[in-house]
């Protein structure tokens, strides 16, 4: 992909405790191995735990202007509370990534690609529900390869804390499992 | 754990602030808490410690800069951090360490005022930071980076600066650009404080010399009249030798975007896509706001046909660079407040609005 002209905005939300904080690091850290410009943003706001969520990356091939996303180009969506909250702010065009464990119906949005994915099912399944953020991750990276999967591997060994290491698998069967839901999915996510 | 030096790693900008400050030697810092500026103190007391520093939560804000004012009198570095209604309690102190000739460094990571208004992005206190802010005939020499790297690098300096002419120097930042992460690189080398020069005014024990005083106290007028034009002297030096700005796209424009901090990120986000579109139009960004860039800014004044001050709060900086303008074309404001950050794509309607007017 290097070489190639890249800027691509992606917003991801949830609620707390569902990772979409670390999602989002996972991405930003990958896009910094791979050289790219990167600005990763998170919400900030007087929530508590299991309060609403959400945080922006931007990963570009060249210097990045504004670090705020206004309409991404593509949105990973956790939850139905942040599919209502978030569904307009979106490219048209834009990709929406929809738990679809948790959110049954896409928005109302017909110029907008769907790719809905079971990952907090998905992630039970891998004996771990707290990775459904990272399938989600890996169902996204698999329709927009704006990082390679070898890059978020990187990434979890960065962000994960000493005492965590054992964690590292089982997100990486996470990430894989995400990229094979995307290959499988009938959304019309191309 | 220390951090990584010499690669791209992410940051945040409160980090970085944080991570200036102890790579730039200072080892005494005093703080209370307030979002959205908290990663700073949270840094400083994980990694103070580890270079023999002092870390004090403070149990004010007003307790905060007064230690500030003690530590810098004894000669050390020191930083205080906060964010607008933070900085305002600090005020009195503020006033208190520039009339006793005191270098310090204060960071605002602004938020929407005024009162408690709310933890978004803001602008807001663009005068009290450039003006004064306290009482008295003072100012605070003021910088503000539009990137993670750039607060690190400006927060370095700054404490070099507030050196160089005894005065508190104050890092103006907003929600956005502490909370943000992006790439920065870390130097290797690092100011160690055992290495600095010398400050023979500090009061640090007057073993084997006259003993030195701080002060701002001075009863009679033309003691006090002096101390103030000596401290207005540096300003005057300071914007001789402190201005500092960059631009984007100036060549050939027509109108000039003028903006700081977040504002020139989604400004200069505008600009390229005027361009693309065939607009004539260009950023000037101020770093140091106080010295304000005005001789630039007048020289761009005689260049372009119109400026757009694009800026989170309600003609703020507008008021300055009109100051600096005195007339020479038409400077419009472009100014979201409470919190509110603009799209490139409201900032290129205004501009596209302007270029229709022609």
């Amino acid at each position: 992909m290097s070489g190639e002209r890249l800027h691509h905005e992606v917003l991801i939300a949830g609620f707390g405790g569902q990772g979409v904080v670390l999602a989002g690091l996972l991405l930003a850290n990958a896009a910094l191995a791979e050289g790219r410009e990167v600005v990763w943003a998170p919400s900030y706001g007087p929530e508590m735990r299991g309060g609403p969520v959400h945080c922006t990356v931007i990963v570009a091939s060249e210097r990045i202007g504004s670090p705020e996303v206004s309409l991404a180009d593509s949105l990973l969506i956790m939850d139905r509370a942040s599919l209502d909250r978030f569904a307009k702010r979106v490219k048209p065009g834009g990709l929406f990534v929809l738990n679809s464990s948790l959110v049954e119906a896409g928005p109302d949005n017909d110029t907008c690609k769907m790719l809905p994915v079971p990952a907090l099912d998905a992630a039970e399944n891998l004996g771990n529900r707290q990775v459904a953020n990272v399938v989600m991750l890996g169902a996204f990276l698999e329709r927009r390869p704006i990082v390679s999967p070898e890059s978020v591997r990187g990434a979890m060994r960065v962000l994960a804390g000493r005492g965590y290491e054992n964690l590292i698998g089982v997100n990486e069967r996470a990430l894989a499992r995400g990229q094979e839901l995307a290959r499988e999915s009938c959304g019309d996510g191309e | 754990m220390m951090v990584a030096r010499g690669e791209r790693i992410l940051m945040r900008g409160n980090e970085a602030i944080a991570q200036a400050a102890l790579d730039a030697g200072c080892r005494a810092y005093f703080g209370y808490p307030i979002t959205p500026q908290n990663q700073i103190p949270d840094y400083l007391a994980a990694h103070m410690p580890e270079v023999g520093g002092v870390f004090v939560q403070a149990e004010s804000e007003v307790g905060a800069i007064n230690m500030v004012y003690g530590a810098a009198a004894a000669g050390a570095r020191t930083m205080t951090t906060s964010s607008s209604p933070g900085i305002s309690l600090k005020q009195e102190g503020i006033s208190y360490i520039a009339e006793s000739e005191l270098p310090c460094v204060i960071v605002n990571i602004m938020r929407g005022g005024s009162g408690l208004g709310n933890i978004a992005p803001a602008q807001a206190d663009y005068f009290q930071a450039v003006k004064g802010g306290g009482h008295g005939d003072y100012r605070t020499l003021v910088l503000a980076g539009w990137s993670v790297q750039e607060l690190y690098d400006l927060t370095r300096e700054a404490f070099d600066i507030a050196d160089r002419y005894r005065s508190p120097v104050m890092i103006l930042g907003d929600a956005l650009m502490g909370q943000m992460m992006e790439p920065v690189v870390i130097p290797q080398e690092v100011v160690e404080p055992e290495d600095l020069p010398a400050k023979p005014w500090a009061t640090d024990g007057a073993k084997g010399r006259p003993r030195n005083i701080i002060n701002s106290l001075y009863i009679e007028a033309p003691d006090l009249e002096e101390v103030n034009l000596r401290i207005q002297g540096r300003y005057d030096e300071a914007a001789a030798s402190e201005v500092r700005y960059t631009t984007e796209h100036l060549a050939g424009a027509k109108i000039a975007l003028v903006g700081y901090g977040t504002t020139a990120r989604i400004s200069v986000a505008a600009v390229e896509q005027g361009r693309a579109a065939g607009l004539p139009v260009g950023l000037f960004r101020p770093i140091s706001l106080f010295p304000f860039p005005s001789g630039q800014i007048a020289d761009l004044a005689e260049q372009v046909e119109a400026i757009l001050v694009v800026e989170l709060s309600l003609g703020q900086l507008a008021e300055d660079v009109r100051l600096a303008v005195e007339g020479r074309c038409p400077v419009h404001l472009y100014g979201r407040t409470g919190g509110i950050v603009p799209t490139p794509a409201q900032v290129l309607g205004e501009i596209e609005r302007l270029a229709a007017e022609k």
